[in-house]
């Protein structure tokens, strides 16, 4: 069989279950002859099981919506439903805000995001102070690791590590305790050779959620600088990782810590 | 007018799943879908008969889309990572969710074409033909769309740092 009977929009249809029992077994005949097209395919193949795992199908029954008839005549209920949903959604935010996203209301706002908004903002704050600061950003030095982290951790009630970030090109500046609505929390700061600073905030969790990770923007409070923030959580501590470095380059700092630390 | 329900019923979890993927986020996907079969219940006298319902369905979903969703989810936002629905029981399962909220970004970095086709054609259930249909391009242009988009994302995931064994960097230093 030639190879050229063969071409990328088969191998895409073979990936994509396009096409027959016929073409797939001459599709598979080239590709035991073409180590190469089906290393192609294989990674082809796997993206797609990453999109599948990504975006799972509903777990809910989608149910059709109601319409107005022809003649006009009004299936009722459907827009007034609608229009109050929308309003106990927004009481349930104002609510949310104005209790500081207690617990109860979770399953209403879908998500803790109130919360995670608060501890991040602190991150964030603690950040833009502490960073900022050439005399003193630490109370323990990074030469003093082992006794910083022996502190902090007992502060915590909990096993802390700073990571190494040498290899993205941050040195551990040092640390200090702060407070936070959470209790006492850490935060770790790094430097690189052009003085970019990030910091590492971790506090313990509340209750046990399993991990989530995320992103957010926020600006110093004068407006003068914006920092991007990541944050994720396990059993034990909340992390968020700070700084005024561009999304990608914290993205890959909060990746390596993520790693480090899991 | 049954059977037009009946079909459109039939097309519901396909339509949710690429609204899903497109805007990344389930209450805007169950929003997008309603609109998009509350405007093919009205304008189902519209529909050619011959044709097969679901391409001019999606159609239907991605104008939509393109209006009124795609700059909102452009926003930053939180996205927790417990909708990328993969039970983190172990270290290798949270690797795992890490790899594929790599995935999940580097799809984001599609460009909208690219992204719009890929997603079509992996979770649509929508033959090349339908999806060349529902998107209004020629085969041609959809295939190589297609090409671009897995080219692109395997390039992005060659970038991804290797895997390391966490207690092997924590304590490296020393």
């Amino acid at each position: 069989m030639s190879k050229s009977d063969i071409d990328e929009a088969q191998l895409h249809a073979y990936v994509d279950g396009q096409l027959d029992a016929a073409e797939c077994d001459r599709v598979e005949a080239f590709l035991a002859e073409n180590p190469e097209a089906a290393a192609l395919v294989a990674e082809w193949a796997a993206q797609n099981a990453a999109i599948q795992a990504l975006f799972p199908a509903a777990d809910h029954a989608i149910s059709l919506p109601f319409v107005e008839d022809r003649d006009g005549a009004h299936q009722g209920w459907h827009v007034p439903l609608r229009a109050l949903a929308a309003s106990v959604a927004i009481l349930a935010v104002g609510v949310a805000l104005g209790w500081g996203g207690h617990q109860v209301l979770r399953p209403i706002t879908a998500s803790s995001d109130v919360v995670v908004a608060g501890l991040v903002d602190q991150a964030i704050a603690a950040h833009v102070v502490f960073a900022s600061d050439t005399v003193r950003p630490v109370e323990i030095g990074g030469q003093d690791e082992a006794q910083l982290i022996k502190w902090l951790s007992n502060r915590l009630g909990q096993k802390l590590t700073a990571p190494d970030l040498r290899v993205q090109g941050y040195e551990l500046v040092g640390g200090r305790l702060l407070s936070s609505s959470s209790g006492p929390a850490a935060q770790f700061m790094y430097e690189n050779d052009a003085g970019t600073r990030i910091t590492v905030f971790a506090s313990r969790s509340q209750g046990s959620r399993m991990a989530e990770f995320s992103y957010q923007r926020g600006t110093f409070a004068d407006g003068s600088k914006e920092v991007g923030s990541f944050y994720w959580q396990d059993e034990d501590l909340q992390y968020a990782v700070v700084g005024d470095a561009p999304r990608e380059d914290l993205n890959q700092l909060a990746v390596a810590i993520y790693r480090a630390l899991s | 007018m049954k059977q037009f329900q009946t079909q459109l019923q039939a097309c519901l979890p396909d339509l949710w799943r690429y609204a899903f993927a497109l805007c990344r986020d389930r209450t805007l996907a169950d929003d997008l879908v309603q609109d998009c079969a509350e405007r093919a219940l009205r304008k189902q006298a519209l529909w050619q008969q011959e044709g097969a319902l679901k391409p001019w369905l999606m159609k239907l979903l991605l104008n939509l889309y393109r209006n009124q969703i795609r700059h909102q989810s452009r926003r930053p936002r939180l996205v927790a990572m417990e909708d990328l629905t993969v039970e983190p029981a172990a270290i290798e399962a949270l690797e795992g969710k890490l790899a594929l909220a790599q995935t999940a970004r580097a799809i984001q970095e599609l460009p909208d074409d690219q992204r719009e086709v890929l997603l079509m054609v992996v979770l649509g259930g929508v033959s090349y033909k339908q999806a060349a249909e529902a998107l209004d391009v020629p085969m041609g242009t959809l295939m190589s769309r297609l090409g671009r988009a897995r080219a692109k994302l395997r390039e992005r995931m060659a970038d991804t740092p290797q895997k390391q064994t966490p207690q092997k960097q924590k304590r490296g230093r020393r």
